[in-house]
């Protein structure tokens, strides 16, 4: 069986995820590798809940967002930026591609952007190939 | 492994309380103490045992007349009661996600970014410095600035003095510390398993730590564990302290005045006491806080497993304590007393300024005491 990557998108419930919605609505074509989960807002989406997909499977992880300046909490996707800087940060410590995790603002109407975006970042990981241990 | 009254002595336990006035935690925590702990389990199993109150920091054990092996006895009804206790996951599960994300073995290996130039590493050197988790914890820990990578920094350079080489290793992991104290046992073996791994790989005959979890758990825990592995674990003040003896580094001593926090890895795990001392004793003049070496209290938790506002009250007393020695700064050797001192400083809400005093690691101090004079 030929390996397909898994991806996790977090999409926040007011705009990113209501995009994936508009994408379905419009029979717009995007990769079924994306398990998309839903959240409130960006900002819940913390380091440790990004290095939990990685440990169980997930070969790459989008949060995704409303832009910055839409956020239903005002400043949640201001605070997903500054803790996805973390998390690539421990990443890239602990020897996982920092590519590998992609934050992007989506917003409610954006369900092309959705779609692409999702086919790009499947792209990119398949290229990457599987999340593998250097050292077992 | 089943638990009754033979193991780790319990049920030879008097009753006599010693443990509950040594143990930090009972002091402040009502529901809490070694001895009623013990009682309970002997009279009605561990169904009812309070499990994460306790800090395995191991003050009920030296002071027991009975031999009541109390820490590993808490660590084995964690690890029994695991999968019907809700574990306890602080600062948002972080911790245990990157220990488990090691676990899991994914990764092609560290990424040793805080290395930097002026640093002397050989990779063909038979001595080792096992990094640990500290520049995962920098990132994790940025806003309580501890400069916990400065740490690493220091004991390289500290090495160096000493003409000194270490090489890292390559597929580092965890050590598993944390996994092993909270009853992981699946993820603790299968992170020792690689760390035995690259020590064997790498053919290394001494490995020096700056954490006193690490150099506990690979000097004591995994030989009891998985057998001796041959090789030597030292923590960086017994090397350090060595290199102040025989004249390798010299330091001036000052005018200011130190107390010393024993962390409870180093002192009463592994029983170095005096070689921190050492060192501390020549920076400056030693204030020893009342209550030290094997009476230590703790710096507040462990595994990260317990912070709330109980744990907060005793490591502001120990702050004070620090502070009622007179001394200008409270010295420890284990990065994680570092981490959870000073955000017991940060967070000291109605405290105002009471529990402020400054921290130092030894090996950072030490470096820039010799760096000083360059
Ligand atoms: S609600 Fe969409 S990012 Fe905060």
């Amino acid at each position: 069986m030929t390996w397909e990557p898994t991806i996790i998108a977090f999409c926040c419930n007011w705009c990113a995820y209501a995009g994936a919605d508009l994408a379905g609505v419009t029979r717009l074509q995007y990769p079924s590798n994306i398990k998309i989960l839903r959240v409130m807002c960006s900002g819940r989406v913390e380091p440790g809940m990004v290095l939990k997909c990685f440990e169980n499977g997930a070969d790459g992880v989008m949060v995704l967002g409303c832009h910055i300046g839409d956020c239903h909490y005002k400043i949640g996707n201001r605070k997903a930026e500054a803790r996805v800087t973390d998390t690539k940060r421990l990443l890239a410590l602990m020897g996982i591609s920092e590519e590998r995790l992609l934050l992007k603002w989506i917003s409610a109407s954006e369900g092309a952007l959705f779609a692409e975006t999702g086919r790009d970042f499947v792209e990119r990981i398949r290229a990457l190939g599987p999340l593998k241990g250097g050292f077992k | 492994m089943k638990l009754d009254r033979e193991s780790f002595n319990i049920g030879s336990c008097i009753g006599c309380g010693h443990c509950t006035f040594a143990c930090p935690a009972s002091h402040f925590e009502r529901n809490f103490s070694p001895r009623g702990t013990a009682e309970n389990f002997v009279l009605h199993g561990m169904e009812r045992l309070d499990l994460w109150s306790c800090l395995t920091c191991g003050a009920c054990r030296t002071v027991c007349p009975e031999g009541v092996e109390f820490p590993s006895f808490m660590r084995a009804v964690r690890e029994e009661r695991r999968a019907t206790s809700i574990p306890v996951r602080s600062h948002a599960g972080i911790i245990d996600s990157i220990r488990s994300l090691d676990a899991s073995g994914k990764g092609i290996g560290r990424s040793n970014e805080w290395v930097t130039e002026d640093m002397h590493l050989e990779g063909s050197s038979d001595v080792a410095l096992f990094v640990g988790c500290l520049p995962m914890l920098d990132v994790v820990f940025k806003d309580l600035k501890v400069d916990l990578v400065g740490i690493l920094r220091s004991a390289v350079y500290i090495l160096n003095e000493m003409g000194i080489r270490p090489r890292l290793l390559d597929g580092e992991r965890c050590c598993g510390h944390d996994a092993y104290w909270l009853g992981e046992m699946d993820t603790f073996d299968r992170l020792a398993r690689m760390n035995l791994d690259a020590i064997g790989r790498s053919k290394v005959k001494t490995i020096i730590t700056v954490c006193p979890e690490c150099s506990n758990t690979l000097g004591q825990i995994y030989p009891e564990r998985f057998g001796d592995g041959g090789y030597k674990v030292m923590h960086i003040a017994e090397v350090a302290a060595k290199g102040i003896e025989d004249g390798t580094l010299e330091a001036e001593r000052d005018e200011a005045v130190y107390t010393y926090q024993d962390p409870c890895r180093l002192g009463r795990h592994s029983g170095v006491y005096d070689e921190p001392r050492e060192i501390v004793s020549a920076l400056g003049k030693l204030k020893e806080m009342p209550r030290n070496r094997e009476m230590a209290a703790c710096c507040g938790s462990t595994c990260f497993a317990q912070c709330d506002h109980i744990v907060k009250k005793w490591q502001v007393a120990r702050l004070e304590e620090a502070r009622g020695t007179g001394a200008d700064a409270l010295m420890t050797a284990c990065p994680k007393c570092m981490i959870h001192l000073s955000c017991a400083q940060k967070d000291f809400g109605t405290y105002k300024d009471r529990p402020k005093i400054p921290l130092k690691d030894v090996s950072v101090a030490l470096a820039e005491n010799i760096r000083r004079r360059e």
